[in-house]
Parts: structure tokens; C-alpha cells; sequence
């Protein structure tokens, strides 16, 4: 019994968390007229969540672009002719490495500090403090976060698809003996700009999850330093669940309907 | 002190609150004439704190009423719950200072985002506001920087730089030092002398209640057990309010 009590009690509170997540999406698209008068509020938020985000972003892509680059290379032995390595890199980079990637590593940097900082608020009575002054928390707290997150993370992707494919290109010359050309030639063969929208699209809706599901779990934090723990762990595992499930969403969506 | 009769000042009725199985408050009544400063006295865990969010609306009754001048809180939207708060200001237990913020950006806040004023008539309040407090040097500071007494007063500073009508405490002087504790009773006897606010202090440090209090209220079982003026708390021979002054454990138990 003991077995089912917990699939029960996992079952239901997954579907919590993402009844919270989908109630704040709901407030913050309330909120969004207050964007102008918020300015101050997202430049700040896009700078912590983008500048603060390069370095990791940069190691991240520079490996992903040499791994995709060193094992396309390896699949293709004989059969394929090395004149596609390029546009291989390419394109698993542009439509899918790329995004996904940056999202899952912004998604724990960021998701978890928002989670943290909401929640610490939020056991601190800062939350409560801000409500007594009359100034609504989604408002001020989640809108600037959720905003700079939907912008910041397709700037991150273009950046990531940038330094991944340089590093595919500089494992290709320098270690798998490509000549220059031969991996440039593929790049542009086959390239396509809808390749490049699609994982923009894609870096957009990620941020949003990232940003939603930091603060839906940080302003839910309970009960001091292990609630705000908990949160952050929380927010963290929904993002990336959600982004790996919205992929394949998006990747039927985009590529299938939309662009097809 | 204006009467009850005509809707006037705070008024709770029969207000029930649970958390779990918990009960918090269990038919609590409290009127607050406007002017007053009532003190709220309790032990730990009495529902003091839950009384002071359910009047502002942070949390929602389980049962009862409870109206400010005669709306009724309970009922209210959160548009009007906002433009009721803004006639309020809360000094949280621990400060409740945004610790992301200078302390005069803490303390500026709510007029920023509030009213029109000019940034330089903004600091200038604010700047009032800390000196009532005797923090006029620490505006620049984070309250990470703070003692607990400091980031008590900066708290002070940001409840009062918006004029409020009505002032929440939350244990003031919990956690201080015998002279920081006398400095903030002082501070909040000023604030209503000069202000006029109507306050409620919760607390249960006696001294304190003795100072900044007209009328005291005893909370226990999530009830009010005694009513009275100060004079007539301090006269009180027996019951709960005589073995709370005296610290009594024996009676207070039960």
C-alpha cells in the first residue's frame, strides 16, 4: 500500500507544481502592461541572467560543438563523405544542441537562484513585506525575471550555436585533419535561416519555463533554510523535465507544421 | 479616540483560524478606535502575528469578520486589498528589510513606486524618515551590515515614510538588548504622538506594553481572556492578565 501511497502522493504533486506554474503564467500575463515602468527592474534581471550566464554557456558550447564534431566524424567512417561534416555540426547544433543545452545549464544556474532568492524572500516575510506596501510580488519580483528570461536565453542560444560551431571547426582542422574549406563548404551546404528561427523559438520557451518555474517555486518556499533548499532542488528538476518535454513539442510544432 | 459606533477604526469578530490541524484562533473579537494604541499580549504560538495578517489581509479567515472603517477586509479584491494597504505599514518581527536594496532604497520604495513625487523630494522624505530613527548616517548600507536593533529601526523608517493611518508591529523589541528595546518603545510613543497613527503592537515583553499602550488585549486558546486599559491591566488582581504580568507559569498554562 505504503507503494501507492507514494506513486499517489509524486502524481500529485507534480500536477501541483505545474497547476502553480500554469496560475503564474496566468498573473504574469496580467502583469505585462507594466512592462514600461518596469525597465529598470528587466535590464537588471537580463543582466544577471545573461552576462552572468556567458561563462558557463561559453564552456558548455565550446564541448558540445567538439563532441558533435568528433562523433559525427567517427559515424561517418567511409560512408558519408566528409563534405557533410559541416552541415552534421551544423544543424544538430543550430536545431537542437544549441538550445536545448543552454536552456538545461542556464535553466539550473538561473532556475535555482531564482527559486533560492524568491524563497528566501518568501521566509523572511520580504514577500509579505512587499504585499503590506501595496506592491504586487509577481508584479515586481516574478514579471522582471520571466521578461529578461525570455529575452536573454534566445540570445544566449545564438551565442551558444556561435562558439559551438567555431568549436566543431576547430576540433575538425586542428585534430581530425579537415581542411578549412571542406568544413566551411558544408556548413553553408544546406544551411537554412528557418534552422536558426526554430531554435530561437525554441530558446524563448525555455526561458519562459526556466523563469516560471524558479519563481512559482521560490514563492512557494516553506519553513526556513531546507524549505528554500527544497525549492531551489524543485525548481530546478521542473525545468528541466519541462524543457526536455517542450522540445519534443516544439520540435513537432516547429519543424513539422510551422516550417513545413 | 473616536467611538465604535460609527463603523470607524479596526473591528474583528468571531474570527476562526486554522492551520492543519492546528487551531490558531478560535473566535477572536477586537475593536481598535482610531488614535488608539492597542497592544496585543500572548505567549508564543497564541495567533498574535495571524491576527495582524488577517486584518490586512495577508492571510484569510477561516470564519468571522473582520472590517477597517467599515469594509469589510475578508471580501475584499485584490485591487481594493492594495489600496487598503496603503493606508497601512507593518513592522515585521525580523525587519523584513529587502536585502537586495540599500536601506534608503528600502526605505524610499514605497513612495517610489507609489506617488509621483520627484526623486529629490523622495530622498528627502526618506531621509526624515531615517533620521526620526536615528540611522541618518546608514542609508548606504545593506541590511546585511545592519544590527538587529538597526534593521528594526530602518524597518520603523519604512513603515512611517509613507504616512500611514495605521501602524502594525510585530514584536518591535523581540531579540533586543534592554536599551535598544527602550530606544524603539520610545520611538513608537513618538510616532504616535506626532503622527496620530492608530497602532497595534503585538509583543509579549511587558515593559514595552507599558510604554507605547492605551489599551491591552490578552490572547490565549486563540480568544481575547482580558480587555482593559492599562491601568486596569496593571490593577488586575488575578486571572491570566496577572499571571502574564508576573510571569506566572503555574496560572498561565492553562
Amino acid at each position: 500500500m505504503l507503494v501507492f501511497q507514494r506513486i499517489g502522493a509524486t502524481a500529485f504533486g507534480s500536477l501541483r507544481d505545474l497547476g502553480r506554474l500554469g496560475m503564474l503564467q496566468w498573473q504574469l500575463i496580467t502583469v505585462l502592461v507594466a512592462i514600461p515602468r518596469s525597465l529598470r527592474l528587466i535590464l537588471r534581471q537580463m543582466y544577471i541572467i545573461g552576462n552572468g550566464s556567458i561563462p558557463l554557456v561559453l564552456v558548455t558550447s565550446v564541448f558540445t560543438g567538439a563532441v558533435a564534431t568528433v562523433q559525427a566524424h567517427y559515424q561517418f567512417q567511409d560512408y558519408v563523405p566528409i563534405r557533410f561534416l559541416g552541415t552534421v555540426v551544423a544543424k544538430s547544433v543550430v536545431i537542437e544542441l544549441g538550445p536545448v543545452l543552454t536552456a538545461l545549464v542556464v535553466g539550473a544556474r538561473v532556475g535555482a537562484s531564482i527559486a533560492a532568492e524568491l524563497g528566501t524572500m518568501r521566509v523572511t516575510e520580504q514577500i509579505d513585506a512587499l504585499e503590506m506596501m501595496a506592491i504586487d510580488p509577481v508584479r515586481y519580483l516574478a514579471m522582471p525575471r520571466f521578461v529578461a528570461a525570455c529575452i536573454m536565453l534566445p540570445v544566449l542560444t545564438i551565442f551558444s550555436d556561435g562558439i559551438a560551431i567555431f568549436g566543431g571547426f576547430f576540433v575538425a582542422v586542428q585534430s581530425l585533419d579537415v581542411p578549412e574549406k571542406v568544413f566551411t563548404d558544408g556548413l553553408r551546404f544546406l544551411f537554412d535561416s528557418k534552422d536558426v528561427w526554430g531554435g530561437l523559438i525554441k530558446g524563448f520557451c525555455f526561458g519562459a519555463i526556466i523563469a516560471l518555474s524558479g519563481c512559482a517555486n521560490g514563492f512557494n518556499a516553506r519553513g526556513g533554510a531546507a524549505g528554500v533548499g527544497e525549492a531551489a532542488m524543485r525548481a530546478v528538476v521542473t525545468a528541466s523535465l519541462l524543457i526536455l518535454v517542450t522540445d519534443y513539442v516544439l520540435a513537432a510544432v516547429i519543424f513539422q507544421v510551422l516550417f513545413s | 479616540m473616536s467611538g465604535q459606533g460609527d463603523g470607524s477604526g479596526i473591528r474583528v469578530r468571531g474570527v476562526h483560524k486554522c492551520f492543519g490541524d492546528q487551531v490558531v484562533l478560535a473566535g477572536a473579537d477586537l475593536d481598535v478606535a482610531r488614535g488608539e494604541a492597542r497592544v496585543i499580549l500572548g505567549r508564543s504560538g497564541q495567533g498574535k502575528s495571524v491576527l495582524l495578517k488577517l486584518i490586512v489581509g495577508l492571510m484569510k479567515p477561516d470564519a468571522g469578520s473582520i472590517t477597517v472603517d467599515g469594509q469589510d477586509v475578508v471580501s475584499m479584491r485584490r485591487k481594493q486589498l492594495y489600496a487598503l494597504r496603503q493606508r497601512f505599514s507593518m513592522v515585521f518581527q525580523g525587519g523584513a528589510l529587502f536585502d537586495s536594496m540599500t536601506v534608503m532604497e528600502n526605505v524610499s520604495l514605497g513612495l517610489r513606486e507609489h506617488t509621483k513625487l520627484p526623486l529629490g523630494e523622495i530622498n528627502r522624505r526618506a531621509e526624515r524618515a531615517l533620521e526620526m530613527v536615528d540611522l541618518s548616517e546608514s542609508g548606504p548600507k545593506m541590511p546585511a551590515e545592519l544590527s538587529g536593533g538597526m534593521r528594526k529601526r530602518a524597518s520603523l523608517a519604512r513603515a512611517i515614510v509613507t504616512e500611514p493611518e495605521y501602524l502594525l508591529y510585530d514584536e518591535p523589541t523581540t531579540g533586543l538588548d534592554p536599551i535598544t528595546s527602550d530606544a524603539i518603545n520610545r520611538l513608537i510613543q513618538r510616532l504616535d504622538e506626532e503622527l496620530g497613527v492608530t497602532s497595534i503592537v503585538v509583543t509579549h515583553d511587558m515593559t514595552s506594553a507599558f510604554m507605547v499602550g492605551d489599551r491591552f488585549g490578552l490572547l490565549s486558546k486563540g480568544r481575547f481572556v482580558f480587555e482593559g486599559t492599562a491601568d486596569e491591566a496593571r490593577a488586575t488582581q488575578s486571572g491570566p492578565m496577572r499571571a502574564f504580568i508576573d510571569g506566572d507559569s503555574t496560572v498561565a498554562r492553562d
